[in-house]
């Protein structure tokens, strides 16, 4: 933060700089206009412009590569920031062009304006009637020089210095004898003021000695002009006579300024294609700084009104693949500001419902389950269907009741279901006229012919209706009502014997012990066949009372309840026991499979061996006289079952139980043979209830008549 | 303009072949007579042809001789020692149709009727008095360096860029060394 506020702002710093450039290029243009000072940094200016044009170059180059990679990204804001650029930068390209354009060819023409033919052979005019003026100017004092040379010529050397004054007494000349060696005879300088003669130069030299004389127009050290004649002296070509004479003021300043300006011109026209170059190169350099400073400017620029539309494609990124807890900086004020300001709000709202949904979705989910949970430990099943009798939910209980897996075809019609589960066909032919029919409470007892037996379903079924009262489906409740049902009859039977034992077996003594005392009376007194038939008809009567009484006895067992004292028994040990009382010569053909290691049952050792002993009696009195049975009995763990059971089959070859009785072949009277009292089977599935286990029968089994007990384990002791 | 902006690089840092025409400097050397020291040195000119007809248009042309002698010093950059400058500036009089030089620092003026006289003359370097030679220590080693080079930024400025470009005015040559032991 304290970093920040030290930091210069950006904008402050790109202004310093467009400012520095601005200072330069004009400080460059300047140079190139006039021959200032500024013209002796003119080359330095350049350079650092140049310098500068690199320098913004990179950045630019920069900021391309950075727009470029940004673009291949697709990242967010990027194509608008490309356009943007593009538009700024023609928007600047083109009037700029435009601009150099004309201003290049006003340059040249203007540049081309200045020389013209006539004042070209003007100013050489000028010159040339200078140099006349001069030539024949140079020429007369030529001729003076040599005139004076040749009066020398005629002195003797030792005269000469005084000849040479008297010579140059009338001019203001400066004259000079000197020898080859470049020795000074004489010297007689008047106004040039200068101590020591100005000897020629060696060309010069070489020219007289050659006894050409020489004349010639010279600039001095001073800037004017003088003439400088040598001649060597007649008849003496070892002394040499120099003459500077000065030029007339008026006269030097005239050819000075026919000079200077003839020189300025000239140079003017040398320099014509440079002066151009460099004027475009100025120019070039102003145009190229500028359009590449707000090339970098418009990227700087469009970056920072770029920036909220990149934030707000982040954001809408984000919050389309589910992240709600964006939030975008706002850092300035204004539409777009305002627009990411509303953004963040949105954002803020849309987390806000979406965590309302998702609690709200929870608590649905939770209520879900805890039905379903209510559903699963219901003993009842339930199931729901769709209109076109799609099941579409099951419990647990109702695959225990039907004995079908309804998990699997959750979303079929119930066709389907029947079809992997014909036991069901029948039950479901009944319910659905039901379901079909009026949409009303219904209720009915159905009996299904499961793979456990025949079972007493108690099954209703209520219509479910949508919020416009059009029907979307049923809902049907099944309980298993066979264990009630079948108890309710015990019970019954139960209270019949009670009742029969106790109303039928009390008159039966009298009658028995009356029978008796009129025979025992009668026998005395009666004679031939009147003592016969009282014989025969007190018998009957004894005999038939014995049988009521041992009827009611019985009776009175299947009624009574009984006591039981359980304890671990080991099954397979028992039926051994039992089957040893029956040999061979009892007409059954035992066949044992008994699982080893079968764990014992909880059980009363007396009435389970009874149990056994009414079963396979049973199966003995069913066979048909004088031919000889066979009868298989197993054993096993069941452990499909929980808590696991023993289960024991007892099958014989006889001739079964006719399919009418089948469902109620374990209630008294309920017999198929001609023997027993009817009541075996009865009270062995009173005792085997009293065990805590089941009896069926096994209707499947189709060689006999076949029984399936189901023990309880005993508890395992420690 | 990038181009032309290497192009600049190239020529002041002074990598360039030998050709036809520019300032050579044959030979120089340092002697010494009546306790003061004189450099004597011979050089060859060959102007290039655009050098000559911008003098022949009145464009002065400034040469500067150039002697620096340094001391060598093997952990650093050499030590400049003693640096001597001349500026001699070339011009040409339409109407006289001479040549002159002058010496920018004295002052003195010298005209010529031909150029091929004024090369003649400038070629021929003598008895320019060095300072400061005496009190270089003996036992050390320094390498003078001598150098003739045409002044660019004292051309008329529109000629500067051209100059420095183009080969049409590329006069300069390495300088040349020699070792000196005082």
């Amino acid at each position: 933060m304290a970093f920040n506020s030290l930091k210069p702002p950006l904008t402050v710093s790109i202004l310093a700089l467009f400012l520095a450039i601005l200072g330069s290029l004009h400080l460059m243009s300047s140079a190139t206009q006039d021959a200032s000072r500024l013209g002796e940094i003119y080359s330095g200016l350049v350079l650092i412009n140049a310098l500068a044009s690199l320098l913004l170059m990179s950045l630019v180059g920069v900021n391309i590569y950075w727009l470029i990679r940004q673009l291949r990204k697709n990242a967010a804001g990027s194509y608008l920031t490309a356009r943007m650029i593009f538009l700024f930068s023609l928007l600047t390209l083109v009037p700029a062009s435009i601009v150099f354009f004309y201003s290049m060819q006003f340059l040249d023409r203007s540049i081309d304006s200045w020389f013209d033919v006539k004042i070209d052979h003007a100013m050489e005019d000028a010159l040339q009637l200078g140099q006349t003026a001069l030539d024949e100017r140079m020429r007369n004092l030529l001729k003076e020089t040599e005139h004076t040379a040749e009066l020398l010529g005629t002195s003797p050397v030792s005269l000469l210095t005084v000849r040479l004054s008297e010579l140059n007494e009338t001019d203001d000349a400066e004259m000079t004898l000197f020898t080859r060696q470049g020795q000074i005879i004489a010297f007689n300088g008047t106004e040039t003021g200068s101590i020591s003669p100005d000897l020629p130069e060696i060309g010069i030299m070489v020219q007289v000695r050659q006894g050409k004389p020489y004349v010639g127009l010279e600039t001095t050290q001073h800037g004017s002009m003088q003439i400088r004649a040598v001649v060597s002296l007649i008849g003496d070509d070892a002394i040499f006579l120099q003459a500077i004479y000065p030029i007339p003021q008026r006269l030097a300043a005239l050819a000075d300024t026919v000079e200077s300006a003839y020189l300025h011109y000239k140079e003017l026209t040398f320099l014509r294609k440079s002066l151009k170059t460099t004027f475009i190169l100025t120019l070039s350099l102003v145009l190229l700084l500028s359009m590449l400073a707000s090339i970098w400017a418009a990227f700087l620029s469009i970056r920072r009104i770029v920036e909220p539309v990149r934030l707000l494609a982040i954001g809408t990124r984000a919050i389309a693949e589910g992240d709600y807890e964006k939030r975008l900086p706002v850092r300035d004020r204004g539409e777009l500001a305002f627009l990411v300001q509303s953004f963040n709000t949105m954002t803020g709202k849309i987390a806000q419902a979406r965590d309302e949904a998702h609690r709200s979705k929870l608590e649905v989910e939770r209520q879900h389950a805890y039905l379903e949970t209510v559903l699963t430990n219901l003993s009842s099943a339930v199931l729901s269907l769709d209109p076109s009798l799609n099941v579409l939910t099951a419990n647990q209980a109702a695959d225990n009741i039907l004995h079908a897996d309804f998990q699997q075809y959750l979303g079929w019609p119930l066709a389907v279901l029947t079809g992997a589960y014909p036991h069901l066909a029948e039950l479901m032919d009944k319910l659905e006229p039901h379901m079909k029919g009026p949409a009303k409470h219904w209720q009915e007892e159905i009996a299904l012919q499961g793979p456990a037996g025949r079972q007493e379903l108690f099954c209703r079924g209520t219509p479910l209706f949508g919020a416009g009262d059009e029907r979307v489906g049923a809902v049907l409740v099944i309980d298993d009502v066979t264990t009630l049902i079948q108890a309710q009859r015990s019970t019954a039977w139960s209270e019949v014997a009670r009742r029969l034992a106790h109303e039928i077996k009390n008159p039966l003594t009298p009658i028995q012990l009356s029978a008796e005392r009129l025979r025992h009376k009668l026998a005395k007194t009666l004679q031939g066949p009147d003592l016969e038939v009282l014989e025969k008809s007190t018998r009957t009567i004894v005999q038939q009372v014995e049988a009521m009484k041992s009827m009611v006895n019985a009776f009175g067992e299947y009624a009574k309840p009984t006591i039981t004292q359980t304890r671990p028994v080991p099954v397979n040990t028992l039926i051994e026991e039992v089957v040893a009382l029956y040999p061979p010569p009892s007409g059954l053909d035992f066949e044992l499979s008994l699982e080893p290691q079968l764990p014992q049952t909880q059980a009363d050792p007396v009435k389970l061996r009874q149990v056994v002993h009414n079963l396979i009696k049973n199966a003995q009195e069913a066979m048909p006289s004088g031919q000889s049975g066979r009868m298989s009995i197993s054993t096993r763990l069941n452990d499909d079952a929980a808590p696991s059971l023993i289960e024991i089959r007892l099958s014989d070859n006889g001739p079964g139980i006719p399919a009418d009785q089948s469902d109620r072949i374990f209630e008294p009277y309920v017999t198929s043979k001609t023997k027993g009292t009817g009541l075996g089977l009865a009270i062995v599935k009173r005792i085997i209830e009293e065990l805590g286990g089941s009896i069926r029968l096994d209707t499947s089994y189709r060689d006999g008549a076949s029984f399936i007990l189901q023990l309880p384990l005993a508890p395992k002791t420690s | 303009m990038k181009r032309s902006v290497i192009a600049l690089m190239l020529s002041l840092t002074g990598a360039v072949s030998a050709e036809d025409y520019g300032i050579f400097i044959r030979e120089a050397n340092l002697t010494k007579r009546d306790n003061q020291t004189f450099l004597s040195a011979d050089v060859d000119y060959r102007f290039t042809p655009a050098a000559i007809d911008a003098l022949e248009h009145g464009i002065a042309l400034t040469l500067v001789l150039s002697l620096t002698v340094h001391r060598e010093r093997a952990y650093w950059f050499d030590e400049t020692v003693i640096t001597e400058t001349r500026n001699i500036e070339l011009r040409y009089h339409p109407l006289a149709k001479s040549f002159q030089i002058a010496d920018l620092d004295s002052g003195a003026v010298q005209s010529f009727a031909s150029f091929a006289a004024v090369t003649d003359t400038l070629s021929h370097v003598r008895g320019w008095q060095i300072q400061n030679v005496e009190s270089l220590d003996s036992h050390q080693s320094y390498l003078a360096r001598l150098e003739l080079t045409l002044d660019i930024e004292s051309l008329p400025l529109p000629l500067r860029a051209e100059a420095y470009v183009s080969p049409n005015w590329r006069l300069a040559h390495p300088p040349l060394e020699w070792r000196l032991t005082p």
